[in-house]
């Protein structure tokens, strides 16, 4: 009886171990990966004119990143896990501006060619009406 | 013994439940500290969402991220840890930024739009308007072509005309000069000028010699032959005797030359008479053969067209 209840004491503290030992790997695992796609929305944010566009934005997440790769080297997965979400949602930030800056660019150079045209035209018609 | 026991046991249990309340309370005062002093980041997402949410643009142009930054400031609320409550706010703040920035694109792409509608409607009527500029100037250009060559033919018509009239002139003065064959004559800018010496006169008289008469003759013949042509009879003295006796005497002289004609059948309409005495010398007077000669009466035979009247010496 008693032998039989010291294995299941041994065993209840094995299983226990093993759910923390697990739940830390998860969170771990958990962490890396945050990691990996922050790493991988900022190499994706690069290709698109960010450094121009929106460069703030993009610094921050890269900022956020690495502070979320420390948190995870520290062992503080959960705030890595929201480093790299803050990280994240810089990226997309950075694209939405850069899309939206470059609209308004497109918005400005049409306005002024407008404007060329308008003016040329103009000239057009008063040559037109000194002869 | 048993009454103290219970007795005891009751305050026990009401101060293990004045403990747990107090801690409780406690425990809820921190929460509303962690909360209170937490509530700068989530006061912040909260007033940012606030206000981007009042505008129907951006909830129209992009409403997945406002979703999103309402769904995160709702998860800010529910939390009670301060870094969580900082993290949901956070990303919160950044959806109402990027759900901003999506607006403002399409905002730009439809105004894009616009502006290429109304640039192509610039073109289309510049385009418009030059054709029918172009149109304008061809018809110009037509029209003054039609005049030039109106002019063109006018003034050929005028050319041919003064060529006609100028060869027909020639025509004319030597058929004149023919019919004339015996006077003096000569061809002028006023027309055809034929002189009468003073030995056709009476000296000192106006009265016209027999031999006059002949050549006077051939003059109204010739005049009678063309109608509407005009001649003016001029009389000149030499500076011999007094102005006004010079004068009278050419006016005289050029009278009865006048006179004779229209005897012989020439209106008087068609000619004027007018004595200069013993100005325009055709010669000089310093010889005797030289006052003979401008002792005269010229008669101007004018050119077709011209009016006596316009053509007297000034």
């Amino acid at each position: 009886m008693r032998v039989i209840s010291k294995t299941r004491k041994m065993t209840g503290f094995f299983a226990l171990g093993a759910i923390l030992l697990f739940s830390a790997c998860a969170a771990q695992r958990a962490a890396v990966e945050h990691i990996a796609r922050a790493d991988l929305a900022i190499h994706q944010t690069q290709q698109t004119e960010a450094e121009k566009y929106a460069p703030a934005e993009l610094h921050q997440a890269q900022e956020k990143l690495d502070a979320a790769k420390k948190a995870e080297a520290a062992g503080d997965y959960k705030e890595s896990r929201q480093l790299s979400n803050e990280s994240i949602i810089n990226t997309q930030l950075a694209e939405a501006k850069v899309l939206s800056e470059k609209a308004q660019n497109n918005v400005y150079e049409s306005r002024k060619t407008t404007e060329t045209l308008r003016k040329e035209t103009q000239r057009n018609r008063d040559a037109r009406q000194a002869n | 013994m048993n009454a103290t026991s219970r007795k005891r046991h009751t305050l026990h249990s009401i101060l293990l439940m004045v403990c747990l309340s107090f801690f409780t309370c406690l425990l809820m005062i921190t929460m509303f500290i962690g909360c209170a002093a937490n509530n700068a980041n989530f006061k912040m997402a909260k007033s940012q969402y606030e206000e981007a949410a009042a505008s129907s643009e951006i909830m129209a142009n992009s409403p997945a991220h406002m979703q999103e930054a309402k769904k995160n400031l709702d998860l800010a609320a529910d939390k009670h840890d301060d870094t969580d409550q900082s993290h949901y706010s956070y990303l919160a703040t950044k959806h109402v930024e990027i759900a901003r920035a999506e607006s403002n694109r399409k905002s730009a792409e439809s105004a894009l739009v616009d502006q290429r509608t109304s640039r192509n409607h610039e073109l289309l009527s510049a385009r418009t308007r030059e054709a029918d500029a172009a149109h304008k100037a061809t018809k110009l250009a037509n029209q003054r072509t039609q005049d030039a060559e109106d002019r063109a033919a006018t003034s050929k018509t005028e050319a041919d005309a003064a060529r006609a009239s100028a060869s027909d002139m020639a025509a004319r003065n030597k058929e004149l000069r023919k019919d004339l064959t015996d006077l003096q004559s000569r061809e002028t800018n006023r027309g055809l000028e034929i002189t009468l010496q003073g030995t056709y006169f009476e000296v000192e008289k106006s009265d016209l010699k027999a031999g006059a008469m002949h050549n006077l003759d051939l003059v109204a013949k010739a005049m009678r032959n063309y109608p509407g042509q005009e001649a003016i009879i001029e009389g000149f003295t030499d500076n011999t005797g007094t102005d006004d006796f010079n004068q009278e005497l050419s006016q005289q002289r050029a009278n009865s030359v006048s006179n004779y004609l229209i005897k012989q059948g020439v209106q008087s309409s068609r000619l004027i008479a007018q004595g200069y005495g013993e100005k325009y010398p055709s010669v000089s007077n310093d010889t005797s053969s030289g006052r003979q000669q401008n002792r005269r009466v010229d008669i101007v035979l004018l050119n077709k067209g011209q009016k006596a009247q316009d053509s007297l010496r000034k």
